[in-house]
């Protein structure tokens, strides 16, 4: 991500909304894609990245400068996502009470057109729900953003070693679900 | 080092590329003897990395900074409920000892207040005092007096 410079920050934090425009089109993407890959579809993305953006406007002026903005506003963005997907996770259990037999992924199934399905974006989708949100929000930081470690451990506020035990189990169950579907496909 | 350890550095550090020179080195000249874990790498590597970061990232929608932008315009347009509600979040959250103090002083005035009120005299004990000091005033000759009959009755009853 491009660096933001604390000017622009400190304008944005006193009102200037073209400012946090320049913010917002800095980081839109990068924040967006982090909201899209753990809730796993368009409306939750967008709903979760909007919450993001407003709070991230609100909180500016409480913004220290002690640690990296990035970091700062990654967290905001992965916290937001977290809780919505939380949410509808609940919501879908509900549903599923009252309607047995229904494949509770079925409620966020989203068509992807023929182009996406060709590049294999069904199957990253499939691959990131079939992990638990903590380990879902490493996978996401690590290997779509490429954050370090140790800013993976600030954007979540974990240990550094809690970071390498949530890859190491997600990846493990990543290569158990895929490696296997593959070697029974063969046979 | 055993299996299980260089497995565990292979998932992490190694496939993320965190690792001291040296070490990295040495897990490389395992991967090259080991069948076992040159397996779990070629499949971390071909069958779970190469898709995820792959993937890309998402632009989002235009529609996005419309909303937001609009999110926050509508918030700056109610600003005494805003200030009010910051005035609030401040005293309830920040100046907790202030609050504190300042009930604290409500409370004792309360206290005063009705203590004052349950020894100020009441209406019926005004209208008492006032009856015993008229009686008095009757006792002391003032007033009505009945005129005299001549025989005063205990002399007729003896």
């Amino acid at each position: 991500m491009q660096n933001i410079s604390n000017e622009l920050i400190i304008n944005a934090s006193r009102g200037d909304v073209s400012a946090f425009k320049e913010i917002y089109e800095i980081s839109s993407t990068y924040l967006y894609t982090i909201c899209y890959r753990i809730t796993g579809n368009k409306e939750d993305a967008e709903e979760a990245a909007q919450d993001a953006f407003v709070s991230i406007y609100r909180n500016l002026g409480k913004f220290e400068f002690k640690s990296s903005f990035k970091t700062w506003i990654y967290r905001i963005a992965t916290n937001m996502a977290i809780n919505i997907y939380r949410k509808r996770s609940k919501e879908r259990r509900r549903t599923v009470t009252f309607d047995e037999g229904i494949d509770p992924d079925k409620h966020r199934e989203e068509k992807l057109t023929p182009a996406e399905e060709k590049e294999g974006k069904e199957i990253v989708r499939s691959m990131l729900e079939s992990l638990p949100e903590e380990q879902k929000a490493c996978v996401v930081l690590k290997d779509i953003e490429g954050l370090k470690y140790e800013e993976i451990a600030e954007v979540l506020k974990i240990n550094i070693n809690t970071v390498r035990s949530r890859l190491k189990r997600a990846r493990e169950k990543l290569i158990f679900l895929y490696g296997k579907k593959e070697k029974s496909d063969e046979v | 080092m055993k299996c299980n350890k260089i497995k565990d550095i292979i998932l992490t550090d190694f496939a993320d590329g965190e690792l001291e020179p040296e070490l990295k080195k040495k897990i490389e000249g395992h991967i090259a003897s080991c069948e076992e874990c040159r397996r779990v790498y070629e499949a971390l590597k071909g069958e779970v990395l190469e898709p995820i970061r792959s993937s890309g990232r998402k632009a989002p929608p235009e529609s996005l900074w419309m909303n937001v932008k609009e999110e926050i315009e509508a918030e700056e347009k109610e600003p005494a409920f805003s200030n009010l509600l910051d005035w609030f979040k401040e005293v309830t959250l920040i100046r907790r000892p202030a609050l504190v103090a300042a009930a604290a002083a409500v409370i004792i005035a309360t206290g005063l207040f009705l203590r004052l009120s349950m020894t100020a005299p009441s209406a019926s004990d005004v209208y008492l005092s006032e009856q015993v000091y008229f009686l008095d005033y009757l006792d002391e000759g003032n007033g009505f007096s009945y005129p005299d009959l001549g025989i005063p009755i205990e002399d007729i009853f003896q």
